[in-house]
């Protein structure tokens, strides 16, 4: 009996010595936005792949962006899934993946095409950024959904009253404008989600902007 | 006899044990060697700023995050970030793209290979960057790391980060 109490401990020994050996990457280290989806093995994989889905929104003309773009939205928005969750999964990302830097790029003379290009590739790219970064991710990213963005440059006021120079995102959904903040939201805000697909009204309290810019 | 020869085969094994399944994961200090000079998170901003020289474009702004000012010292070959804590700055990242830069002997136009065969299988990949970070001492802190910029497999970037508060 001992004998046999003794030879079941150590293959309970050898059991747990031979699970996690390796050092497994961070989880974040799974995702594989810069992969493409592996080959279709058989005819009805290969139809399954020339079906990929087509966003109804709008290219930038940047093939490496639109590139990057469209790879992160296979990964992120499904065509079936809900609208507004295809929303909150970019808005998660940004918030979740790009990791704050103080930028270089000059805002000074708006978000021009150029200026929210280079922005949104190097966020994609390097996932670093300051606000212009994050607002530029996001809104190449509403865009190709197929919602009419604009970057709002305004300021949020912090806690000790301090107006700071910010920019985030005015999006139309469903004929409404809202906005989509991911920086203050993850940083500033209780709940991140405080600051995605708020109207005006909800903004006011914090931040400020030229409000003729909403027409646009 | 067959008890003690059991609990030497017994005892052996446990031997065996002690020594396998707990293979460290290889520990990567993100530093980086600048001519010659090993510059670190730990390193004083102007020390980093000593060794780099004063030909530098400078720019800071109210911190986003922090309170303080953002402030970024622009070389042709490197970028040094700081962050404000009180009334120091501290080094949040060195990013650099040429010059007599390298990690481990690592530099400018090695494998990704190379960089794997130096400092091992712990990595994250995301985008172009290939990363090793530390575990940082609090949930509200950004890691420590050491990374890598891609293109077409060869290294055109490598950079440090500090490790330092988020929010």
């Amino acid at each position: 009996m001992r004998k046999a109490l003794w030879i079941l401990a150590l293959l309970v020994l050898l059991a747990g010595c031979s699970a996690g050996e390796t050092v497994e990457p961070a989880a974040d280290g799974d995702a594989t936005v810069s992969e493409s989806p592996a080959p279709a093995a058989d005819e009805e994989s290969a139809a399954e792949a020339e079906a990929e889905p087509v966003y109804a929104g709008n290219e930038t003309g940047n093939a490496e962006l639109d590139a990057a773009v469209h790879e992160l939205l296979l990964e992120l928005c499904p065509p079936e899934a809900d609208a507004a969750d295809n929303l909150a999964a970019v808005y998660g990302w940004v918030c979740d993946e790009i990791t704050y830097r103080a930028g270089t790029t000059d805002v000074s003379g708006g978000f021009t095409d150029e200026v929210t290009q280079e922005l949104a590739l190097e966020g994609l790219s390097k996932r670093k950024g300051n606000c212009d970064t994050e607002a530029a991710v996001m809104a190449v990213l509403l865009e190709r959904l197929g919602y009419d963005c604009q970057i709002l440059q305004g300021q949020f006021q912090r806690e000790d009253g301090q107006w700071v120079d910010h920019a985030w995102v005015l999006a139309q959904v469903d004929g409404e404008a809202l906005h989509f903040d991911p920086l203050y939201g993850r940083h500033y805000a209780d709940d991140p989600m405080d600051y995605f697909m708020q109207p005006d009204d909800a903004m006011t309290a914090t931040h400020r902007w030229d409000a003729a810019a909403d027409a646009a | 006899m067959k008890k003690r020869i059991l609990t030497a085969l017994l005892l052996s094994g446990l031997l065996v044990l002690g020594g396998c399944g707990g293979e460290a994961a290889q520990s990567v200090e993100p530093a980086l060697t600048v001519s010659g000079t090993e510059v670190s998170g730990d390193t004083a901003v102007e020390d980093v700023l000593a060794l780099l020289g004063e030909d530098y474009e400078y720019y800071e702004a109210i911190s986003c995050v922090y309170d303080g000012m953002d402030k970024t010292y622009t070389y042709g070959e490197c970028v040094l970030y700081t962050y404000p804590d009180g009334e120091t700055d501290h080094l949040m990242e060195l990013y650099c793209t040429d010059g007599d830069v390298s990690a481990q002997g690592v530099t400018f136009g090695d494998s990704r290979e190379a960089v794997i065969e130096a400092f091992g299988d712990g990595y994250t990949e995301e985008g172009i960057v290939l990363s090793y970070e530390l575990e940082p001492s609090s949930d509200n802190n950004t890691p420590a790391s050491l990374y890598f910029e891609l293109d077409g497999g060869s290294v055109t970037a490598i950079g440090i980060t500090a490790e330092h508060r988020s929010q």
